[in-house]
């Protein structure tokens, strides 16, 4: 009864998922994204990164700009929640470049630690939304899963849905049956935070970040002839390794700092919950990154 | 290796494996070599230490029951008791006694330092030192016979299912189905399989959603925190804590009988019990009834004058306490129990009722569970605190702030929503005082019930899992 149960779940899952959640709807739609993408004859221009992209990314405004330059590529935008370089190193790999799709320019927009190598997510929307286990497994299992536990997440999630989003379902349940629990849920997040870096700052010191995975998502992006833009993302002027940016510069990509300090047009009431961008705010940051690449964008539409 | 990790079914799915085609002695060995790679799995220089024990109290008994005079098995009665206790005092107490000497040296005026040694606290020493001690113990009183062969001792020992977190198992119920062969018994899969998904609930479901509360409110600034989220987040903590020991020991049960051994039943039914008295024969009855046997007793237990029977109380509690971790909260937490039974001694009927006058006294008195609860609730505010001045600081805010909040209001909710199916289900095997009834009840409500634990398996976890609260030790 109780596998019965499961198996229900699970089927359950598979068949409503998609209507649920925007997120996983968005998911489900890459493979379309990069196949009307590719089929056009314009420069193609990808937007990738998590929802601080998918809110601030404002394409029609980010278009009209350069169309104030003669310019007008195809845009298209690919951004999972909750997703850092970790997750979209491997979209990109299995929706574009391993299916020869690959975009003449994507602009990856991060936030604070997003770049780090340490900085991984939820090994089961990776293992189940992003990556291919056959094709993937060898790649991940020397990259980025190195523990057995991870391993075995990631192995079960390419192949169950149920376990993959029974953290989105658990939400969803529990904004039914607890009301307003994610008020109280994000103010006990940041208690157990604060209550957690105290102890760690007295037990340990953090050793200095690393950029392997940023190295080799410009060098897949270099072997699918893809030019790379990498965009410090506003709310703030949060600190920025300066590693960053020698390492995309020095591979010959383009590096963009829309932190605060450089988006003096943007106060602080263009954000929707204080990190994502509102209508008035996207269209400022989208027409602002648009003239900052036009030079990129113009050599990049001549060499087609 | 933690239950709840997928490396150790792996490793359980191996073990079993192999149990299953090997007879009687190769089980004992490969047992015993599984239960070694399991605890070497933690820090392999565990190891040494579990060996030291195992070694000296094997031979400690075997001389015991060969020794002529008295003298000499005294002596090597205390020799295997100060071994244990020396390791434990080691490795568990040595940094705290240190520096509270220190500390006391300082505030007499003297100039003192001591030497910080950063001494990692071994995983279950404290439970396996204990179960050893009661073998040599139980040799000398001449309640139990030594046993001549070193692996099946050593299995005893060091028996995976309940080596890091207990069940503290008595030679005597132990060492037997070990050195005799086993029997495939009809309900042991059923059993044990009952066992290790209810404790697989109890521990990934209710244990660890409670953590994430439980961590925040006692880790905040205690001026960001009400009166009731503090008394929320303490009934959070009285649910995390049962939940997460309780389930380990469900586990290790449900594990050691699908290989044929029973352990002790080491919860139940805590939380629906009247008394002090009542609860310590509910909650962790492996420890409770071991300090009995091993300390309360022998230092008179209750044959005696009132007052001496108080000592003796608190100064078991007090063990009890200390057992717990080295430190003033585990402590205090012992006194405060070893004074609430030493009041409700006072007041207690001299009579005892028969165990069926129990139940029902148990259920005409519901108020005597809530106050009981709550008690216990009071105890665990101090064992859950960093100290005892954020303890009297979470205490003082309950008693004066009576301002909900939404983290109360959550708390409250999600100790109902998570730990509640399970106190009903426990009231209802109350009634026959029995932690198995739902492994009797019609097919149809064992359905329903596993059916509802498989999806809160599924689809409840924690994003986080917390390691097992006694692990620490």
């Amino acid at each position: 009864m109780a596998l019965a149960t499961l198996i229900a779940c699970e089927t359950g899952v598979r068949l409503i998922g998609p209507s649920i959640s925007k997120d996983i709807r968005h998911i489900r739609q890459f493979p379309k994204i990069a196949q009307t993408l590719d089929q056009d004859r314009r420069l193609r221009i990808l937007f990738l990164g998590n929802s601080l992209t998918k809110a601030g990314a404002d394409v029609d405004a980010f278009k009209s700009e350069l169309q104030k330059n003669q310019l007008d590529p195809a845009c298209a935008v690919t951004a999972p929640d909750n997703t850092v370089l970790f997750d979209w190193y491997y979209v990109f790999k299995n929706v574009f470049e391993s299916t020869d799709k690959a975009p003449d320019m994507v602009i990856v927009g991060f936030y604070k630690a997003q770049m780090e190598d340490s900085t991984k997510t939820f090994t089961r929307s990776f293992g189940h939304d992003f990556c291919n286990l056959r094709e993937n497994a060898t790649e991940v299992f020397e990259h980025e899963f190195t523990e057995f536990e991870d391993r075995a997440s990631f192995i079960i999630s390419s192949f169950s849905s149920a376990y993959t989003y029974q953290n989105r379902i658990k939400k969803r349940v529990m904004d039914v049956i607890l009301p307003d629990c994610r008020v109280a849920m994000s103010r006990l997040n940041r208690m157990e935070k604060a209550a957690g870096e105290s102890r760690q700052a007295k037990n340990r010191v953090k050793p200095p970040p690393t950029y392997n995975r940023l190295k080799r998502f410009i060098a897949m992006a270099k072997r699918a002839r893809t030019h790379v833009v990498f965009v410090a993302m506003p709310p703030g002027n949060w600190s920025l390794d300066t590693e960053i940016p020698k390492i995309v510069e020095h591979s010959g990509m383009t590096f963009v700092d829309c932190r605060i300090d450089s988006l003096p047009t943007l106060p602080s009431d263009y954000f929707s919950d204080g990190y994502h961008l509102n209508e008035a705010g996207a269209a400022i940051y989208s027409r602002f990154l648009a003239e900052k690449l036009v030079p990129e964008i113009r050599r990049l539409t001549s060499r087609r | 290796m933690l239950f709840n990790s997928y490396i150790f079914w792996c490793f359980f799915a191996a073990v079993i494996v192999l149990y299953r085609v090997m007879d009687h002695k190769r089980q004992n060995i490969m047992l015993l070599a599984a239960s070694y790679v399991f605890y070497g799995s933690w820090d392999w220089r565990f190891l040494s230490l579990i060996l030291i024990s195992t070694l000296v109290d094997y031979f400690a008994a075997l001389g015991i029951e060969r020794s002529k005079t008295e003298s000499r098995r005294k002596l090597l009665c205390l020799i295997s008791v100060c071994t244990n206790l020396g390791l434990l005092g080691a490795f568990k107490y040595y940094g705290f006694f240190a520096s509270q000497a220190v500390a006391l040296l300082n505030a007499a005026g003297l100039n003192v330092t001591a030497s910080s040694l950063q001494i990692v606290l071994p995983v279950g020493i404290s439970f396996y030192t204990f179960q050893t001690m009661s073998y040599t113990i139980d040799v000398y009183r001449g309640s139990a016979k030594p046993v001549s062969n070193l692996p099946d001792f050593a299995l005893y020992v060091c028996f995976f299912p309940q080596l890091v977190a207990g069940p503290i198992e008595r030679s005597s119920r132990l060492l037997p189905q070990i050195v005799n062969p086993r029997t495939k018994r009809p309900g042991d899969f059923a059993e044990g399989l009952h066992l290790i998904v209810m404790g697989l609930f109890k521990k990934i479901v209710i244990a660890d959603n409670m953590a994430f509360i439980v961590n925040a409110v006692f880790g905040a600034d205690i001026s960001t925190v009400s009166g009731v989220d503090c008394l929320a987040a303490t009934y959070a903590f009285a649910f995390q804590i049962y939940a997460d020991f309780s389930g380990y020991s469900s586990i290790a049960r449900g594990l050691a009988r699908w290989m044929g051994i029973d352990l002790m039943t080491n919860f139940r039914m805590p939380y629906l019990s009247g008394t002090p008295r009542e609860f310590w024969s509910r909650w962790h009855i492996s420890l409770s009834t071991w300090l009995r046997d091993y300390l309360y007793i022998p230092l008179g237990g209750n044959r005696g004058r009132a007052l001496r029977t108080s000592r003796n109380l608190i100064l078991t509690m007090l063990i009890g306490g200390l057992w717990h971790g080295a430190g003033w909260t585990f402590i205090a937490w012992g006194l405060f129990h070893g004074v609430i039974l030493c009041v409700h001694r006072m007041f207690e009927k001299r009579d005892r009722p028969s165990r069926r006058g129990a139940v029902l006294t148990r259920l005409k008195t519901p108020a005597s569970i809530l106050v009981m609860f709550h008690l216990v609730c009071l105890g665990w505010l101090l064992f859950r605190a960093e100290t005892i001045g954020r303890a009297g600081d979470m205490l003082w805010r309950m008693l004066t702030d009576f301002q909900p909040s939404d983290i109360s209001a959550f708390c409250l909710a999600s100790v109902a929503f998570y730990a509640g199916p399970l106190m009903a289900l426990e009231l209802w095997m109350i009634r026959t005082d029995d932690p198995l009834r739902l492994m009797k009840a019609h097919w149809s409500a064992r359905a329903a019930v596993y059916s509802y634990v498989a999806v809160m398996l599924l689809i409840f976890p924690p994003r986080v899992h917390s390691e097992f609260i006694y692990f620490q030790f």
